[in-house]
């Protein structure tokens, strides 16, 4: 491989491609059940969706399905009013040869702040005991400090361990940074694989010509993973140039929940890696079936299809995913300063770089944004400062990967809460207390009680037991008067046989 | 049209929607023996294909109950601009301090459900004591009094969502 000058994707396809099967096999991730759903329908997709298709899913052929990271177990407990955990089971019966995936995100998992390590280590026990044989980390700052107890924990139960590179565009996110982040995954976590995770759908060719053979380098036999999201519409680009300098595994969802915030499309990478001459087994016929099944989902429940991303550098500039943005317009708009929308976009670009550059994901995304929208409604500069960005300018949350700006600091911690103790201190263990609290509760259910505070688990417990959904989804008559109605006619009415329907304005 | 499918999440839907947006006076949905009838219109009669009240029929799919819903006048005229209304009846004294929320989000009395309250009425606090927590898109903003004095106002209740600028608490300063 070394010794073959690169050529690009464009000059092998313009030269005929490769022959078949001429190179070393690809595999293939799905996240069709995971950061699809997560990327497109806002984390909606119900278990009874994932169960509907299961079977077919289970004999494809992927390496791994991703199936919960934190916020499927957020969605769940407090929108689609679903245990979570029972989607775990439940999957893992319905696709018994299946090797499903858990992500844990640093030492908070669904919450913003850090739980205690009682917590975390009975949640790593809890994805092993419910099914889970595949089980990964992140931290966001690539604190790996965050993450090693985790790690190692799902190890020494059994469990194929994988340890996240957290991607992000700044001055500070270097290559080196992720050759250091690699080197101590394998070194303290002995991890089995390094998946590179490119949650702001950042990465350029240019960048994964150097990082990827940067990593591949000291990460020795265990596989590379990549993970990256079209937002910018790159990302196949990314992809097939990883492989061809040394990446093992692809992230890929099928369409139509692929493309646009999510991942590359399965059906295409996949057709493009055989034209390049790799060997990669799935079944064409049984990803087909799911990619109907899926359209079929999103008529019927008038859920959206992922449509290709037009490129706009002006993503690297605020790097938010779509859904945040738009609840920052909306913060605006309810303050009457909707027409400062473009304003907000430079506060945010100018905080993250007063923070450090931290990557713009949960929660950081959140500290950055929030701060920016305050910054700019109240027109005083940090003069409101969230409890969660004094902690974090205080370590409470890992190392920074650089200082933070000595003005903003010192504004920061003068009108940060008074509470917040200026020298982190770790937090008291939780489930002693709380299975006193709920002396019924199964191990299960403490650990949700555990992430998510006040009666949010009882609204879920409620509503099982009352056999309703929380998902406000739109059947085909709903999404149909709502087409109808939706210019601004005073008065639509249609009636054909006994079906009639009027609206007035 | 006759194999038309209605189930018990579309009238919820439909008529979560109506309720949503503010400029639809009227819906009216009927489909073989199904009739859905809403209105914001004060004196309205229900549009001559109805004659009976809504009823979901036993047809209906999904649920074998022939359970009725009935929905009469399901929204009525509300007027939006509480907010606004009790802003104004706030009169700030020199000697008083008005603590208004930062953005908007959602007012918590105490720092956990069930715990006691961080400031009330009539309390004595000092410019550093937390009086409340305003969660914005989930991070906590612990607001201070600011001031030394007592609380002499509280016009939100807890868990009560809040408005940039509402008015919280008022202060009269020591």
């Amino acid at each position: 491989m070394k010794n073959e000058i690169h050529k690009s994707i464009a000059s092998i396809f313009g030269e005929g491609g490769r022959p078949k099967n001429s190179q070393r096999e690809i595999k293939i991730i799905d996240t069709t059940f995971r950061d699809a759903h997560q990327s497109l329908w806002a984390t909606r997709m119900r278990t009874e969706h994932m169960l509907g298709i299961a079977e077919t899913m289970n004999s494809i052929g992927f390496h791994h399905i991703d199936m919960m990271a934190p916020i499927q177990f957020d969605v769940s407990v407090r929108y689609l009013k679903e245990d979570p955990w029972e989607r775990v089971r439940e999957l893992h019966k319905a696709a018994p040869e299946t090797n499903f995936r858990a992500l844990i995100r640093s030492k908070n998992i669904a919450a913003f702040d850090f739980l205690p390590d009682d917590v975390i280590d009975g949640w790593v026990d809890q994805l092993y005991d419910n099914g889970f044989r595949v089980i990964g980390a992140f931290d966001g700052l690539n604190d790996v400090s965050n993450i090693v107890r985790c790690l190692k924990r799902a190890k020494k139960l059994g469990a194929y361990t994988f340890g996240a590179l957290s991607f992000c565009e700044s001055p500070v996110h270097t290559d080196e940074l992720f050759v250091k982040t690699a080197i101590e995954l394998i070194d303290k976590a002995n991890v089995d694989a390094i998946m590179l995770k490119d949650a702001g759908g950042l990465l350029t060719p240019e960048r994964i010509r150097t990082l990827v053979p940067a990593i591949k380098e000291v990460i020795g036999d265990r596989p590379l993973e990549l993970h990256s999201h079209c937002l910018t519409s790159l990302c196949p680009l990314v992809y097939l140039e990883a492989v061809e300098l040394g990446c093992d595994i692809l992230h890929t969802s099928i369409a139509p929940l692929a493309n646009g915030a999510a991942q590359p499309a399965t059906q295409t990478i996949v057709k493009s890696l055989r034209e390049l001459g790799y060997v990669v087994k799935v079944d064409d016929k049984k990803i087909d079936e799911v990619s109907e099944y899926f359209k079929n989902i999103c008529e019927i429940e008038g859920k959206p299809e992922g449509k290709p991303a037009e490129y706009n550098p002006l993503h690297y500039k605020h790097q938010l995913p779509g859904g945040m943005l738009s609840n920052f317009h909306a913060q605006l708009e309810t303050a009457g300063l909707g027409d400062r929308y473009e304003e907000l976009l430079e506060e945010i670009a100018t905080v993250r770089k007063e923070l450090a550059w931290p990557i713009m994901i949960t929660p950081f995304a959140q500290f950055v944004g929030t701060q920016a929208v305050m910054n700019v409604i109240s027109g005083e500069r940090y003069g409101t400062v969230p409890n969660e960005i004094k902690k974090y300018v205080l370590g409470y949350y890992g190392r920074l990967l650089g200082p933070v700006d000595s003005d903003v600091y010192k504004k920061i911690i003068e009108n940060g809460s008074s509470e917040i103790s200026e020298k982190p201190t770790s937090p008291k263990p939780m489930m002693k207390d709380l299975a006193a609290q709920y002396p019924n509760a199964t191990k299960d259910e403490l650990l949700l009680r555990a992430m998510f505070a006040g009666n949010q688990v009882d609204g879920m417990k409620e509503a099982i037991a009352n056999g309703e959904s929380g998902d406000d989804y739109n059947g085909e008559l709903v999404s149909f008067i709502k087409g109808l109605a939706g210019g601004d006619e005073k008065q639509v009415s249609l009636s054909t046989g006994n079906f009639k329907v009027s609206i007035s304005r | 049209m006759n194999d038309l499918n209605i189930t018990l999440n579309d009238l919820k839907q439909l008529t979560k929607w109506v309720k949503e947006s503010n400029d639809i006076r009227e819906l009216s949905l009927s489909y073989n023996g199904l009739e859905l009838f809403i209105s914001r219109n004060e004196n309205t009669h229900r549009p001559a294909v109805s004659e009976t009240p809504v009823a979901l029929p036993a047809a209906a799919p999904k649920t074998n109950t022939s359970k009725k819903v009935e929905v009469k006048e399901a929204v009525s005229v509300v007027p939006t601009e509480t907010k606004a209304s009790s802003e104004k009846d706030i009169s700030v004294g020199e000697n008083e301090h008005l603590i208004t929320a930062p953005m908007v989000g959602t007012f918590y009395k105490s720092p956990k459900p069930g715990a006691p309250a961080f400031v009330e009425v009539g309390q004595e606090v000092t410019s550093k004591t937390i009086v409340c927590i305003i969660e914005v898109m989930k991070l906590m903003n612990n607001l201070e009094a600011k001031v030394n004095g007592r609380v002499k106002e509280i016009y939100v209740e807890d868990q009560q969502p809040v408005e940039f600028g509402q008015p919280i608490m008022l202060i009269e300063k020591e």
